[in-house]
């Protein structure tokens, strides 16, 4: 992504995500927490039988991932789609606990996003 | 001054900290109660319902005959407890008023009278102190079976004790200790006095053989008086605050009222009313099954009343409703639990405004099939239904054949109570435009909420109702075959909804249905349930593969449900072929 | 030592026990096989090609069975068994034909089940008539040398489903069947030979080659034969008013969820415990994986029970390709010997 700024020069995002910086302390928590979580494979069937899915680009997989690189900005956004109809869990093959893993997620984020709130604030 | 000494006084402490305490909850818990309610109570008042509550108060509070018939050792170690001391309490005023001639007076009076007046020289004594003996007698028997329970719970018929806090602690034994302390200060006393009846009488006659009971019974009656102030004082705070919460709280169920959308008010005479008898561990599966040992309604009632609740305790409950159905003082622990699933440090509110903007036409139909999201996973569910419609001959319309939406009460189970709004919202908007003059659902899930929360203008059938309905009116005809079916009831249909006889008349008109212990009021759960988002699939797994082998205890050929999601929890285990009903019938008509 | 004295039972007359029993009688044992069903062969008859060579699996069921046709071995089809023990150093055994035979070894070859696919009910085995398992469309190819829908058309497309039964915890199976990847592959390519009109679509969790020539099939089966692939998992399958069958699946690698219509579903069925093997696994006591008999060691003693005597070849003790099979149970057989040897 790029943006121009005052003098005319774009200055560009990085194209990679490092994962030497990212902040992965919401992700380790909630794999602690739900210890299933770890065994996701990425193999899509949550997504595919999401009843959420029939209406918006909510995609339980990627925000997952997302959440293990460390890509938080969007990702309550998304959350906020999730019907929590409980399909994803019985389409998963591996037992990960997605609605609890979905629910800790919204609680994290949340708290997660006034603490930013109140350091923008402060500035 | 008459009728006093100084031992009386950790005694009146107890009792006025104890009265302070009650009167300043109840008020400040009454005045939490709705105006509407209070408007209920007003207009429930004067009426028959009120009797009844005084009834239920003698029957529950001091007889308690819902745990006697459950567990009859539990009921008659409650019952004699509760009656036995209530008595005491009633004919030891009547004792002393006969004794000192007067009407009203301080309460430590009747209660330590054998000390102030140690001899049977008033009227009807000698009738007193035996029917006073009689009850002390029964208290104890129940104090000894308590203890007993205690440590060896199943001579109780109990598998596990309550697990409790230092308060509880504290109260228990005191508890334990004020019965045996009023034996040994009155058999001492009637040794003393050579006085006393077929209990304390005989029992001061063989300590006076070789104990100085002339010394010994002025520091028992401190004892007592000690055991029973450090109990008054501890009891508000302890388990025991459901002698008096229960009162109120049969007086106010009776009246109308329940837990609404807020705990407080009714709610708090709830909290305070379980007496932790434990019942609702022994029926959890969680427990029997899994392991999990402290979750349970008893549990959970506990930390939400102390303010200690844990996200996984609110959240680790199937809320199948087997506690409810055992609770002897009834709460309805499930309506707390959703309303203590909210985060305590918010959480991020969802959003199904996406809903409004999707345009779905809907073909008309005169009834209006709902499948459910797990349904589209049991393909052969949904394909039965359609073929049941086809063979009756129904003009139907598939309301979520391609783009459903969630019916809204998985996300309210997690206790966000209003974020089904959009969901209901848009689901009635396209049954209204179909048309239909009926709502046919395959998910118990989903018949629920439609039901209660939908506020529909047609009717809403689970499609168990609705075959029964359609075999009734000859629309579809069933042969019957030799098959043995045992019939397992899904929570939300049975236990939450009430249906039971239905899809047992249908199952009756394919083959043979089998009755099991665990069916009904008494099901099982099936380990599946959405309400529960803290359990893993390793529980899970054993919470099945308990329920699939008791099932089939008697080798059915097939167990039958009316749930999908039943259905695919139970396809973890090959135990057993499990069909859902519908299959059944499309199979055999 | 003196072999002819020494009798030896194998259970099972698939490709396992067929190999072990050709092996032991050339090493001058008395071998007798009891097979339950009334042919010998096992699942390699309903089988039409072998990957990763598309070799014909009727001319392997061929080679297997004249091998067997051995002096000195019995076969006894159409017998199961009843029960087994070991008493004194010598087995007992009991059939369902009521006979006893005492033999001084006994060899496991009970071999798998195919997953039942009516538990995935998502997939609508069962319930939609186009929807098949890979042993099916096997038998399909053998029996009538063309793939075709219920009603006798050559389907426009076909999807083929990984993973049906394995490494899915909702069935209770976390292993991995290790032979379907390649079997949706050969199949893909069969259906692309016979059929050029025909589009094949494989949805996949993960692509598994893991044996000799797997990968290089992989990429012919992209390379010459057009084979489509979609990294993500069917979640359901629907039936469409012009009776396709309609799946739903996510594109992993590009976070789309995607529908397909297709005229025939293909599941590729895992690999379970045959029912002889799960039922004597658990009569002998033996430690058992998802009722598949473990061996002593997988490394040094992978042929033989914890029960002395007591062999174990092929399938019966997880899923294992054909020349995996073969392979082991020539080493079972070896590992009688030696056991002989000793006592």
């Amino acid at each position: 992504m790029t943006e121009n700024n005052l003098f005319g020069y774009k200055i560009s995002k990085p194209r990679s995500i490092s994962m030497d910086s990212a902040d992965l302390s919401l992700a380790h928590e909630i794999l602690d927490k739900i210890p299933t979580f770890r065994l996701c494979i990425s193999c899509g069937g949550c997504t595919s039988a999401c009843t959420a899915g029939n209406f918006t680009d909510f995609n339980i997989r990627r925000v997952n991932l997302m959440l293990r690189r460390g890509q938080l900005e969007t990702l309550s956004k998304e959350l906020k789609d999730c019907m929590f109809c409980g399909k994803c869990y019985l389409a998963c093959p591996h037992g990960v606990n997605t609605r609890n893993v979905i629910l800790m997620m919204k609680e994290l984020l949340y708290e997660w996003e006034q603490n930013i709130d109140r350091r923008t604030e402060k500035l | 001054m008459e009728y006093f000494d100084i031992f009386v006084i950790p005694f009146t402490i107890g009792v006025i900290f104890l009265f302070s305490i009650l009167i300043g909850k109840f008020v400040y818990w009454f005045i939490q109660i709705p105006r509407r309610d209070k408007r209920l109570i007003g207009k429930n008042f004067f009426t028959v319902k009120t009797l009844k509550s005084i009834w239920e108060c003698i029957t529950e509070c001091l007889l308690h005959v819902r745990i006697f018939k459950t567990n009859p050792r539990l009921g008659f170690m409650h019952m004699s407890i509760a009656f036995g001391w209530f008595m005491m309490i009633l004919v030891g005023k009547f004792q002393s008023t006969a004794a000192t001639g007067m009407w009203i007076e301080p309460p430590h009076v009747a209660i330590f009278l054998k000390y102030f007046v140690p001899t049977e020289s008033y009227r009807f004594a000698h009738l007193f102190a035996a029917v006073m003996d009689f009850f002390l007698l029964l208290v104890l028997t129940g104090i000894i079976l308590a203890a007993v329970k205690r440590f060896r719970p199943q001579a109780a018929g109990m598998k596990r004790p309550t697990k409790h806090t230092t308060f509880d602690k504290v109260a228990l034994i005191s508890l334990w200790a004020i019965f045996p302390l009023r034996l040994l200060a009155e058999s001492f006393t009637s040794g003393t006095y050579d006085s006393g009846s077929f209990l304390t009488g005989s029992l001061g006659r063989l300590f006076e053989l070789f104990l100085p009971v002339e010394s010994l019974y002025y520091p028992a009656f401190w004892g007592y008086s000690i055991a029973l102030g450090i109990f008054f004082c501890a009891m508000p705070f302890s388990r025991y605050m459901h002698i008096f919460g229960e009162i109120g709280l049969i007086f106010l169920r009776n009246w109308g009222l329940k837990t609404e959308n807020k705990v407080e008010g009714f709610a708090n005479f709830e909290l305070h009313s379980c007496s932790r008898c434990g019942m609702c561990i022994d029926v959890c599966q969680l427990s029997t099954a899994a392991k999990i040992n402290d979750v349970q309604s008893v549990y959970f009632l506990r930390d939400e009343r102390y303010n200690t609740l844990s996200r996984r305790v609110a959240n680790n409950c199937l809320m199948c409703g087997r506690c409810e159905e055992v609770c002897p003082v009834l709460i309805k622990s499930n309506r707390h639990r959703l309303l203590m699933r909210k985060s305590p440090f918010g959480t991020v509110t969802p959003d199904f405004s996406y809903l409004q903007r999707n345009e779905i036409s809907i073909s008309s139909g005169d009834v209006a099939y709902f499948a459910g999201c797990m349904t589209h996973l049991t393909s052969s569910i949904k394909m039965s239904m359609l073929r049941i419609f086809e063979k009756a001959d129904v003009h139907y319309t598939f309301i979520d054949e391609e783009k459903g939406a969630c019916c809204g009460r998985p996300i309210m189970l997690s206790g966000a109570l209003n974020a089904a709004d959009d969901m209901i919202a848009f689901n009635k908007k396209l049954i209204k435009e179909s048309g239909a003059k009926l709502l046919v659902t395959s998910c118990p899930i989903c018949y629920k909420f439609f039901n209660e929360n939908y506020k529909l203008d047609i009717p809403v059938m689970h499609h168990t109702e609705y075959i029964n309905f359609l075999v009734k009116e000859r629309k579809i005809k069933l042969q019957k075959t030799a098959e043995k079916y045992v019939y397992h009831d899904p929570c939300e249909l049975g236990r939450l909804s009430g249906i039971y006889e239905q899809p047992r008349t249908v199952l009756q008109k394919t083959g043979i249905l089998v009755s099991v212990p665990e069916e009904k009021e008494d099901a099982l759960c099936c380990g599946g349930s959405l309400a529960n988002t803290e359990i893993n699939y390793a529980e899970r797994g054993n919470i099945v593969r308990d329920v699939i082998c008791t099932l089939s205890a008697d080798e059915p050929d097939c167990l039958v449900t009316a749930c999908p999601l039943c259905k695919k929890t139970f396809n973890k285990e090959r135990i057993i072929d499990v069909k859902d009903i519908a299959e059944v019938v499309a199979s055999q008509m | 030592m003196n072999e002819n004295s020494k009798q030896i039972v194998v259970v099972g007359g698939g490709p396992g026990g067929l190999e072990t029993a050709s092996m032991l009688a050339r090493m001058g044992f008395d071998v007798e096989i009891i097979e339950k069903e009334d042919v010998i062969g096992g699942h390699l008859n309903q089988y039409y090609q072998l990957f990763p060579n598309f070799r014909d699996a009727g001319e392997l069921t061929q080679e297997l069975k004249e091998r067997a046709a051995h002096p000195k071995i019995k076969i006894s089809t159409g017998e199961s068994l009843l029960d087994l023990t070991r008493n004194d150093g010598k087995f007992e055994i009991l059939t369902s034909k009521r006979r006893k035979i005492n033999p001084d070894a006994v060899v496991m070859a009970t071999g798998f089940d195919p997953f039942e696919a009516e538990r995935k009910e998502e997939f609508g085995y069962g319930v939609y008539p186009n929807v098949i398992t890979s042993i099916e469309l096997e038998k399909m190819f053998r029996e009538q040398g063309k793939v075709t829908t219920v009603d006798g058309r050559i389907p426009e497309r076909v999807g083929i489903v990984h993973c049906v039964g394995s490494r899915d915890e909702k069935v209770g199976n976390f292993y991995c069947s290790r032979i379907c990847c390649i079997c949706g592959v050969k199949q893909a390519i069969e259906i692309r030979k016979h059929h050029p009109e025909t589009r094949v679509t494989n949805f996949y969790m993960d692509m598994r080659m893991s044996g000799q020539y797997f990968e290089e099939l992989y990429r012919q089966s992209q390379e010459r034969w057009g084979v489509y692939y979609v990294r993500g998992r069917i979640s359901e399958a629907a039936m469409t008013v012009d009776g396709k069958i309609r799946v739903k699946a996510e594109d992993t690698l590009i976070a789309k969820p995607v529908t397909l219509s297709v005229d025939l579903l293909v599941l590729m069925v895992g690999i379970e415990a045959s029912n002889s093997t799960k039922e004597f696994s658990k009569r002998l006591e033996i430690e058992s994986d998802y009722g598949f008999f473990r061996s002593r060691d997988r490394h040094s003693e992978d042929q033989e029970s914890p029960v002395d005597g007591l062999f174990l070849a092929g399938t019966a003790k997880g899923p294992a390709s054909i020349k995996e099979t073969l392979a082991d149970a020539r080493a079972t057989a070896g590992k009688v010997w030696e056991y002989f040897q000793n006592n």
